[in-house]
């Protein structure tokens, strides 16, 4: 008896514990494994498991509500050598996935007339106000790094500025340059 | 109860363990998902694109910028407190303005400044129209009046709006100068420029923050202009040795001040400028280098090594003299500077204006040429004459012309006379202990004078002493060949001691038109200058030399003549004899086969000259040679050919060569005829040209007889014969070349 009774350790109820344990685990397994992958981990989809559901997230950046703006006027004022021009108005950096964004602006390229790149500094900054200001004289604008909350937006101001050893050459041009903004998701 | 507490505790068992696993299963997805790369959290991005324009800084000319800036108006004698358009002030006084050197302060710019706090700490603005989006500059100069004060610039839409540009704060003592740059905002288009007290050194708060120069526009633009003067010649045409004065006036028509602002020229080697002429108007100063260029650092604080300020409304000036070089006539100076500048916003970027090139022509001026010669030597105690030539080649009156010579104390000059255009002199003669100074104000000398003014005087020196008297002539007026205004002559004092007679006179290398002379160096106590010619002795000085020979030239062929020499020394004394006479007979010019000659006969007493002539230009043998008038026919003129037998030709009319002198016999009287001319010629047709003296010529044939005009007879178409040759004039002929 005693040995039925050692047994009796495998009944069903038993086995069920074992079977419940067991899956939790593998679910577990494998969502610590699936969650270790790169950028297609912008799920969309959900699943199902038996014990309880894990639903993915999403991860998406817009300027303006939009994935690449234009900004359609930068202040009409012109560059003079060491100084700036900003953007007319904020521009709205939302966050429209599920997770929290650090967003950096990570390369600017000028695209007309590529010589002039080395003449100008261009940045991104968070606005402090309604409308957008240069940083002070004789500094250099930096761009920041902006963390947004999942559904939340931030104002940021783009400015650009002429190098005071800008040439004579470059005067009347205009510089027409691209920004690319990248945003890695905050670990919760 | 027992099997119920079993199954109790085995459920108890299981809710246990799946409690346990679901902690394990956390953890573990915890872990597992912790320990991923940074790669692993998801990324998204994003991008702009923008453009943006650069200034460019020739363009910020622009009408619309503050106004009276340095309060010039309304003028003040003293200080003054009043309205001042187009300021506006919060002072119900109005504006404090001051004049130049108020309590010792000098004005930055222009003659008047203010004092911000008046009656009391106040606002002064002017507002401008604007553009938005438009950058507009500013700047100021600011000083403390008893320490250090303060005060705002502000700039917006209004006073009260007004934004807060900075705060300035100076000491006293020195003006300050503050800049700045404001971009319009969107929809502002009239912006206000104000300037807020804020505080001053002074116990008293109508004291204080002296501010001039303000400026608030959108750009720097400068206007040139140069001028040049004559300040010689009465401001008329520009001659060599005139002296300029060129002024560059530069003015900042724009709303912002230029900065940097140099004057840069390179001088042409015809103008000369003078350093210590170099005025600059409101500030700078100014240098040329060896390669003349020439360089003006203008505005309000230019240095030595680097351009100043030109406010707005300002006005800076560049003034030199410069002397127009002596080669410069008959050329154009050029004269076209540059200004370099740059704006307040574009420092780096050059901006330039050039006023409008000057080109100055330069006339001649009067070129005075002056000439000295002796006119007359004298013994020791005789009056000797210089003569003092002065001409002014022009092309302009030489104004105030003044000779001055100088004589040593070996000649005394007495008198003066002037000829040609030379007008009467006024002279006066200052001694010295070693000359004496002869000054003659001649006067006004048009261009094209020339004249002559004779100065004579006593010589007193030894015989041969030579007195050297030096002329130079000067004029008010610029010469442009300044060298040739002095000259020198001397004057040997004479004696009268004659050469001795030149000897061994020969003659050599004589030809039909030539004849060098040579003699033995003459000899004279003092010495021998040089040697008269002379034909034969006693006649005319036909050459003279200097040398101990002369090559005479242009002598008649088959002539004889005489020559003679004389030495001359200084004082003009000639030998008292003449040399040994030598005698030089030219020889014919030899007879030219190709020449056509026409032969003349001139009877000893008559006065015509007749020629040879084959009568009736006969084609016939027998056709009579005659002498006849001369009239140039071809029966006049002849030809010689050449025979078998030297110097015998055979002589044909040009007309035909078939015929040529002949006679029929060899006796005495035989008549002189054409006939036809044989191969072999014989003695009858072949003659011979023997030199007769006097440049004339007989014409002997092969027996020994010559042509000869029986009884030297003028008879015209008289025929010639043959005579025994004979020392006659009915026997001599002129040959002369005629074709």
């Amino acid at each position: 008896m005693a040995r039925h009774r050692a047994g009796t350790a495998t009944s069903p109820l038993h086995i069920r514990g074992l079977l419940s344990a067991a899956s939790i685990f593998a679910v577990a397994i494998f969502m610590g494994l699936t969650a270790t992958g790169g950028t297609y981990a912008l799920w969309n989809t959900t699943a199902s498991i038996p014990g309880g559901t894990v639903t993915t997230g999403s991860a998406e950046l817009k300027i303006n509500n939009l994935a690449s703006y234009t900004v359609p006027a930068l202040a009409p004022a012109k560059l003079y050598p060491g100084r700036s021009i900003v953007s007319a108005a904020p521009m709205n950096f939302s966050n429209t996935g599920t997770t929290k964004l650090l967003f950096t602006p990570t390369s600017t390229v000028v695209t007309v007339d590529p010589s002039f790149s080395g003449w100008v500094d261009i940045a991104l900054t968070p606005a402090t106000a309604t409308t957008c200001s240069p940083s002070s004289s004789g500094s250099t604008p930096v761009s920041a790094s902006v963390t947004i909350a999942a559904g939340a937006a931030v104002s940021m101001c783009l400015e650009v500025r002429l190098k005071p050893t800008a040439p004579a050459s470059v005067q009347g041009k205009t510089v027409t340059f691209s920004m690319a903004v990248n945003a890695t998701q905050v670990r919760p | 109860m027992t099997s119920t507490g079993g199954l109790r505790g085995a459920s108890a068992r299981f809710v246990v363990r799946n409690r346990i696993a679901f902690v394990c299963a956390f953890v573990l997805f915890i872990v597992l998902a912790g320990t991923g790369t940074a790669a692993a959290l998801w990324n998204t991005s994003a991008s702009l694109t923008a453009s943006a324009g650069i200034a460019t800084a020739a363009g910020n000319c622009s009408p619309n910028y503050l106004k009276n800036g340095s309060f010039e108006t309304p003028v003040v004698s003293g200080v003054t407190t009043k309205a001042v358009d187009p300021w506006t002030t919060t002072d119900p006084a109005g504006i404090e303005v001051w004049p130049d050197n108020t309590g010792g302060v000098r004005s930055a710019l222009g003659s008047q400044f203010i004092e911000l706090n008046a009656s009391r700490p106040g606002t002064i603005s002017q507002v401008i129209s604007t553009t938005p989006g438009e950058t507009l500059q500013w700047s100021l100069l600011h000083r403390g009046r008893d320490g250090v004060d303060a005060m705002q610039v502000i700039i917006g839409a209004s006073v009260a709006t007004a934004v807060l540009q900075t705060t300035v704060s100076d000491d006293k003592g020195a003006w300050v100068r503050s800049s700045g740059a404001y971009v319009v905002p969107a929809g502002q288009t009239s912006t206000t420029f104000g300037l807020k007290s804020v505080s001053t050194a002074s116990t008293q708060s109508s004291l204080g923050n002296l501010v001039d120069g303000v400026s608030f526009g959108s750009g720097s633009c400068l206007n040139s202009v140069s001028t040049v003067t004559n300040t010689g010649n009465g401001g008329g045409a520009v001659r060599p040795g005139d002296v300029l004065e060129y002024v560059t006036t530069v003015t900042n028509t724009g709303g912002a001040p230029a900065i940097a602002a140099v004057l840069a020229e390179t001088l042409p080697a015809s103008l000369t400028p003078s350093t210590t002429s170099f005025v600059m108007t409101g500030g700078g100063s100014a240098a040329v280098t060896s390669t003349r260029t020439l360089t003006a650092r203008m505005g309000y604080g230019a240095s030595t090594t680097a351009g100043g300020v030109i406010d707005p409304g300002v006005t800076v000036g560049f003034r030199f003299l410069a002397t127009v070089g002596s080669t410069a006539g008959g050329t154009s100076i050029d004269y076209s500077p540059s200004i370099a500048y740059a704006d307040q916003l574009t420092p780096t970027w050059p901006l330039g204006v050039s006023p409008a090139a000057l080109s100055t022509p330069v006339v001649f001026g009067a070129d005075i040429v002056a000439g000295a010669s002796v006119v007359r030597s004298a013994l020791p105690g005789g009056k000797g004459t210089f003569a003092f030539a002065i001409s002014n080649t022009g092309p302009l009156t030489a104004t105030a012309l003044r000779v001055n010579v100088t004589f040593p104390r070996t000649f005394s000059p007495e008198s003066t006379t002037q000829s040609g255009s030379m007008p009467a002199a006024n002279c006066t003669r200052t001694d010295t202990t070693t000359t004496f100074e002869f000054a003659c104000l001649i006067g006004d000398y048009t261009a094209g004078a020339s004249g002559v003014m004779n100065v004579t005087g006593t010589v007193s020196g030894a015989q041969n002493s030579p007195i050297t008297a030096k002329l130079v002539a000067t004029a008010t007026s610029t010469d442009p060949n300044s060298a040739n205004n002095t000259s020198s002559t001397t004057m040997t004092t004479l004696e009268s001691t004659p050469p001795l007679q030149v000897v061994q006179t020969t003659a050599t290398g004589t030809t039909p038109t030539t004849t060098t002379l040579n003699w033995k160096p003459g000899s004279d106590n003092v010495g021998v200058v040089g040697y008269n010619v002379y034909s034969g002795t006693g006649g005319a000085v036909i050459a003279t030399s200097t040398s101990t020979s002369v090559t005479l030239t242009g002598l008649a062929p088959g002539t004889t003549t005489t020559y003679s020499i004389k030495a001359v020394d200084a004082s003009g004394n000639l030998s008292a004899d003449y040399s040994n006479v030598v005698s030089v007979t030219t020889p014919l010019a030899p007879i030219s086969t190709t020449a056509v000659y026409t032969i003349t006969k001139k009877p000893m007493w008559s006065s015509e000259t007749l020629c040879l002539d084959a009568s009736g230009s006969g084609q016939s043998e027998g056709t009579a040679v005659t002498q006849y008038p001369c009239n140039g026919g071809s029966n006049q003129r002849w030809q010689f050919v050449a025979t078998s037998t030297a110097d015998y030709y055979t002589v044909h009319p040009l007309y035909t060569s078939s015929l040529s002198w002949a006679v029929k016999t060899q006796w005495v009287g035989a008549s002189v005829q054409l006939l036809n001319t044989k191969t072999s010629a014989s003695n009858e047709q072949i003659w011979k040209r023997v030199a007769a003296g006097g440049g004339m010529v007989q014409f002997q044939n092969g027996h020994g007889k010559c042509l000869t005009v029986p009884g030297d007879a003028s008879t015209h178409a008289l025929q010639l014969q043959q005579a025994d040759c004979s020392n006659s004039n009915d026997q001599f002929f002129t040959m002369t070349v005629a074709n």
